[in-house]
């Protein structure tokens, strides 16, 4: 049960890392690809650690921390728009 | 002490796992204390050195595959990462002047007519960029 509760832990904030990185439409191929690598790094730590079974509640409390995140900044941007003031 | 609770993982002690989820949390404050303090926007490479410190050698070394003590660890990870972060949201929105805006892009309020920036002074963080 620890190891399992482990790799939610490191998969939340793991995923909470990765809702810092800013997707630029001119560069989403470019960070797609950064993303990708960084989960796969991710994962292959969490198996390695955890063992093969322990890859599941990682990548799903990833992608969890990686939702609030990037919902909580949105949320943010929307309620408090940049100043328009020189 | 720890390695050998590795070798037979089932006997690890209760103050093994506790002394490892202690050490997550350190780990998991410091990593985002260093995130707070990052000066440029965020690069695959911060993530890249972020993993390193949240699974690298010390941890491997430390805590050997699939025992107790790595969930021990993964869990204080989590709990201090989000301990720092739920404290700041709280001393965030009693500061007076602040809001939650501050998490955008560092908001606050303008200094008052009996204060200002000292040159070369710092507080918690990187001393503040004075116009001259």
């Amino acid at each position: 049960m620890l190891p399992f509760l482990g790799a939610i832990g490191f998969g939340l904030v793991f995923g909470w890392l990765l809702g810092l990185y800013d997707i630029k439409p001119e560069r989403l191929p470019a960070a797609l690809t950064s993303l990708s690598g960084a989960s796969v790094a991710g994962v292959a730590v969490t198996a390695w650690l955890g063992g093969l079974s322990k890859t599941a509640p990682f990548s799903v409390a990833a992608l969890v921390g990686l939702y609030v995140h990037s919902q909580w900044r949105s949320e943010l941007r929307k309620r408090y728009p940049k100043s328009t003031n020189p | 002490m720890l390695q050998e609770a590795a070798q037979s993982p089932e006997l690890a002690s209760t103050i093994q796992k506790i002394g490892a989820g202690a050490f997550g949390a350190v780990v998991g404050w410091y990593v985002y204390y260093i995130n707070r303090y990052r000066k440029d926007d965020v690069q695959l490479s911060d993530i890249v050195t972020l993993i390193g410190a949240i699974g690298g050698a010390a941890v491997l070394a430390l805590f050997p595959n699939k025992t107790d003590l790595f969930g021990a660890y993964g869990i204080g990870l989590a709990a201090g990462f989000f301990m720092y972060f739920f404290i700041l949201i709280v001393l965030v929105n009693k500061a007076p002047g602040f809001n939650s805006s501050w998490f955008i892009d560092g908001r606050g309020p303008k200094l008052e007519a009996t204060q200002e920036l000292i040159q070369g002074g710092k507080g918690m963080g990187a001393a503040p960029q004075i116009e001259d």
